[in-house]
């Protein structure tokens, strides 16, 4: 049956009725737009689908949209303000950090929340944070310089 | 892969949960984070018509500490609130260093410590799509006749892949079942029954709430991880060692548990025997790591291969061990 539920994503409120077998993943993409948000694994095994709720890096793809009512819910589309993308963001593209760019919105979102926690962290601790988003393309050296150089300019 | 449809139950006491799962029996499933029950309900492993949500269920995730009683971790706290928790740093260590090697980052923000626990066995023929399944005759796990993982198996030998039962095991954890009516407390070593086809003795209308770990005192312990990636994977073996040392730096008793080898943790009852009372030097260790081997028999059913699984064992038991004496 489904269920209204209120939805409050990069700061706006979306009024939704969803089926309880939908995950955030699934409401996010096909019902809000915001594809941003990848669909990969679809297993939890490979960070592609990661958003921030209330700051914390989580799976969309494991996560039953139901249970995330008026929670703070971030995608990578909330991520530049003003019109201005976010440092990580700058840093992503000076460095060069992608190349299929896939994986990029949850490397992203995992770094946001990192340095949110950690401003300065070493090369270990970006790693360690980063172990779950899986890049099949350039390998990490050049992510790990993106969050590394934006965490220098905070 | 979506996810097949059902109807979602939000349980606001544990009573409330209890009461639903008694009156829909093997229909319903309880979920705490949902990363275990979710890929098996899209790999259509389990296709329950009702799941029982336990998030919001108040204060199920509260880590206390009693210097007489121990610490006391509610089922629904995730592993990452037990990584960062300082009273689980001071008071248990080992449960840190078990917790934080679970999965990857966000699926620990998302897992529980009683989830983890209630973690369903495992096996490389079973935790697969539903379509990958269909070439293969139906196994003992499915409800079949046969095993696809050992020729001629006569029983299920999926494998438990849970981080943190061998730790608790290793500290004479225990953890509290109630049924909504009345509540039991048994030792972590009594939820397993040794059979992979289901692994947990719990009954199917109790709910795990607690994780009650007892004071360490004079004991130290390690927990070891072995896998093919240093994130996101199950372990190909882990082991968890806990030692109670005596005054004159001997080893008073000892306990040591090897996980990702067979259905259930494995007790080293032997290994612990030849532990109990002396030093730990070169020989000991030689024959605690030798009567380690004889207990585990791995099967071609996980990630690496059952020579490489089984050879790590000794290899883990000792290092641990030696960090162990270490402090």
């Amino acid at each position: 049956m489904k269920k209204i539920i209120r939805l409050k994503v990069n700061g706006e409120i979306h009024e939704i009725a969803v089926d309880p077998w939908r995950t955030l993943l699934e409401v996010l993409r096909e019902d809000l737009g915001f594809t941003g948000t990848k669909e990969s694994c679809d297993l939890g095994t490979c960070g592609a689908c990661t958003v921030l709720i209330n700051g914390e890096p989580m799976l969309s793809c494991l996560l039953l949209a139901c249970e995330w009512e008026d929670q703070e819910i971030l995608t990578i589309e909330g991520m530049a303000t003003g019109g201005r993308l976010h440092p990580l963001q700058e840093s992503f593209i000076s460095h060069g950090a992608f190349q299929c760019g896939f994986c990029t919105p949850g490397m992203i979102l995992t770094a946001k929340a990192l340095l949110e926690e950690n401003p300065h962290p070493s090369e270990e601790e970006i790693r360690k944070a980063i172990s779950g988003n899986i890049c099949r393309c350039t390998g990490y050296t050049k992510i790990i310089d993106a969050i590394s150089a934006a965490a220098l300019k905070k | 892969m979506r996810l097949p449809k059902f109807e979602y139950f939000e349980a606001k006491t544990i009573q409330e949960a209890c009461h639903t799962l008694k009156k829909l029996g093997e229909k319903a499933r309880l979920m705490g984070g949902g990363t275990d029950l979710l890929v098996s309900m899209k790999q259509r492993i389990t296709t329950p018509a009702v799941v029982i949500g336990l998030k919001k269920i108040p204060e199920t995730d509260t880590i206390l500490y009693d210097s007489e009683k121990g610490l006391r971790v509610g089922a629904l706290a995730t592993l990452y609130e037990i990584e960062r928790s300082s009273l689980v740093q001071r008071n248990c260590p080992m449960l840190i260093q078990a917790a934080g090697q679970v999965a990857s980052p966000a699926l620990r923000r998302m897992g529980t410590i009683g989830g983890n626990l209630c973690l369903d066995s495992r096996c490389l023929y079973y935790n697969q799509s539903h379509f990958w399944r269909k070439s293969l005759p139906v196994c003992f796990k499915q409800g079949g006749e046969s095993c696809n993982a050992v020729r001629g198996g006569n029983r299920c030998y999926a494998v438990y892949s849970g981080d943190l039962a061998p730790a608790l095991i290793a500290m004479e954890a225990k953890i509290r079942l109630s049924d909504g009516n009345q509540e039991n407390v048994i030792p972590v070593e009594d939820l397993f029954s040794g059979n992979g086809k289901s692994p947990l003795t719990i009954s199917p209308h109790q709910i795990l709430t607690d994780v009650i770990i007892p004071p360490a005192h004079q004991g130290d312990g390690k927990f070891l991880k072995y896998r093919l990636r240093e994130s996101i994977d199950f372990p190909l073996v882990n082991v968890a060692v806990f030692v109670e040392k005596a005054k004159n730096g001997g080893c008073e008793s000892g306990r040591i548990v090897v996980g990702g080898i067979d259905s259930t943790p494995l007790r080293m009852k032997q290994a612990e025997e030849i532990l109990r009372g002396g030093r730990l030097e070169e020989d000991v260790l030689d024959r605690v790591t030798k009567a380690v081997l004889k207990q585990v028999h791995p099967v071609d059913n996980t990630g690496g291969s059952p020579a490489l699984r089984r050879r790590m064992v000794p290899v883990l038991v000792r290092e641990a061990l030696r960090q162990v004496y270490k402090n």
